[in-house]
Formats: structure tokens, C-alpha cells, sequence
């Protein structure tokens, strides 16, 4: 749970050790507030203030960005919309373990560019639509719960989700990607 | 394909890429995860302290009556201070007066030249 927790923090604020401090706070949180709810309520207690934790150091950023974009006098390229383009790199990190591509080195690595594709991907969305479909279609939550840990009215998921399934259907095709 | 398709395929392949995270940021999780249950059972180890005051909150106890009823009594305090304070003041006129109209003031009153400028002004009203 902490690794997916971890890649979402990552994909909003682009950045490993910030991404560690955002997932460490929620898991901080999550016991010093809600150590007396029931096992079964924790994920979703754990998803609210992760997902509070990212939008606040997204926000934080976003201004920080504007301060600096404003001030260093360097234009901006203007390949997206308004998200920063945290990393240019692709590869996610060297592999740790063996997985499912093990057998084969060559699809290993095909998967892996795949993967780095898909993540940049979801990088370049704006923030909601992010948000609603790794909650929904990662985390495995359903309209209602997605709904409760973004503080928006389910058809508003509903609306981030396609959206967000359009543009990264999009963007994986431009990139030659056939899932 | 539609959005759950995607959805699913999108969620297969990040299953993967999650679990080939850098041995620094896999290590760096562990020990979020170890700090998070570690002040967990610091909590627990101070529970019993705390359960004893919420008890003694939450019960109605004799520290729970006292400081429902602190404010309450503090104010009949300064009320009962004004009424005691108001009470001596005109306790005090009264003297002054039924002295004056007795003409039993002491010596001490008509050296205080307060009282002499308070009997010229009543004296010219």
C-alpha cells in the first residue's frame, strides 16, 4: 500500500524525497489521529490524508513554480497546460526483484519504457483527474469512496475519470503505445 | 477500449513498475512504515495515563464538578464583592449625613478639604 502511496505522492510533486516526507506524514497522521478506528476504515482514513498531504504540497509547489517562473525571466516552454513537467527521464528505477518480465530481459525493459511512458503520462494530467483515477482505477476504490476522499460529488469523479481515460488514451497512442 | 478496460490494463502496469521501486526508496518506506508503528505503541504505552483523565473528564468526577461550576461561583464571588463594596459606600454617606445633621462630624472632617469643597457646592445648590 505504501509503494502506490508513494508513486501517487511522486506523480504529483515529482520529487522522491518530498514523495517520501508526504507518504511518512499520512502514515504519521493516520496513527496519532485514527489508532482507535477499525482495521477495515484505515485505508480510506489513510487515502483522505495522503491525498490532502499531495494537495497541499501540490498547491505549495504550483505557487512556488509561479514565483519563480515569474521572476528568473526565463519563458516558459508551454508543451502543457499549467502542470510543471517534473522529469524528463523515463526510467522508473533499477530493477529490485524479479517480476513478471524476468524471464524475458528484452520485454522486462519493454515493460519497464512502458510503464516510465504510462507514469509520464499521468504526470502531465491536471491534478484531479489524476487524483480520481488512481483512486479509482489503483486503489480499487468505487465512485462513492473516491468521491469521499476527494471532497466532490460523485458525478464530478465520474467526469475527472473519463476525462482523465480520454487524454491518457491519447497520450499513449501519440506515443505509439498499444496497451 | 473503454475506461475500465484502461483503467485495469493502466493498473497492471503500474502493480509492476510499483514493485521495482529503488532499493533507497523501498528501504526509505520500510522505515516511515516501522517510525509510524513505533509511535503507535508509544501512544498505546501512554493510553492508560490518558484513559485515567478522560475517565475522570468524561465521568462527572469531582475535577469534571469543579470546573463546570468554577465560573459560575466566581461570578456570584464578584457579584457578592460589588453588592458588599456598593453596600459600605452609601453606608458611609449615610454616616456622613445623619453626623452632619446631628452636628456630630468629627474635628478630622473639616480638615479634609474635599469635604470643604463638597459643603460649599451642596451648600450653594
Amino acid at each position: 500500500m505504501e509503494r502506490r502511496a508513494f508513486k501517487q505522492a511522486y506523480f504529483a510533486v515529482g520529487d522522491d524525497h518530498v514523495a517520501l516526507d508526504v507518504v511518512q506524514d499520512a502514515m504519521l497522521k493516520l496513527v496519532s489521529r485514527y489508532s482507535d478506528k477499525a482495521a477495515e476504515e484505515l485505508p480510506l482514513l489513510f487515502q483522505r490524508i495522503l491525498q490532502n498531504a499531495i494537495r497541499d504540497h501540490y498547491r505549495r509547489q504550483k505557487v512556488r513554480n509561479l514565483w519563480v517562473t515569474l521572476f528568473s525571466g526565463l519563458s516558459s516552454r508551454g508543451d502543457e497546460e499549467d502542470d510543471p513537467d517534473p522529469l524528463d527521464t523515463l526510467e522508473p528505477a533499477e530493477p529490485a526483484a524479479s517480476g513478471s518480465g524476468a524471464g524475458n530481459p528484452a520485454a522486462a525493459v519493454e515493460r519497464m519504457q512502458t510503464i516510465g511512458l504510462i507514469e509520464k503520462a499521468l504526470q502531465t494530467l491536471p491534478f484531479r483527474q489524476r487524483q480520481a483515477f488512481l483512486l479509482r482505477y489503483w486503489e480499487g476504490l468505487d465512485v462513492a469512496e473516491t468521491a469521499k476522499v476527494m471532497g466532490c460529488s460523485e458525478g464530478s469523479v465520474k467526469t475527472h475519470c473519463s476525462r482523465a481515460a480520454h487524454a491518457l488514451a491519447e497520450a499513449l497512442k501519440a506515443k505509439g503505445i498499444e496497451l | 477500449m473503454n475506461e475500465t478496460e484502461l483503467g485495469r490494463k493502466i493498473r497492471e502496469h503500474l502493480n509492476f513498475g510499483a514493485q521495482r521501486l529503488s532499493r533507497e526508496v523501498f528501504t526509505a518506506l520500510e522505515a516511515a512504515r516501522h517510525r509510524a508503528l513505533a509511535s503507535l505503541e508509544q501512544e498505546h504505552a501512554h493510553a492508560p495515563a490518558w484513559q485515567w483523565a478522560g475517565a475522570a473528564r468524561s465521568s462527572g468526577g469531582r475535577g469534571s464538578g469543579l470546573r463546570r461550576w468554577l465560573p459560575l461561583m466566581m461570578l456570584l464571588a464578584l457579584l457578592g464583592a460589588g453588592l458588599y463594596w456598593q453596600q459600605s459606600l452609601m453606608q458611609q454617606e449615610e454616616d456622613v449625613d445623619s453626623a452632619l445633621l446631628a452636628d456630630d462630624l468629627p474635628l478630622d472632617a473639616y480638615l479634609d478639604h474635599g469635604f470643604h469643597a463638597w459643603l460649599e457646592r451642596s451648600s450653594q445648590q
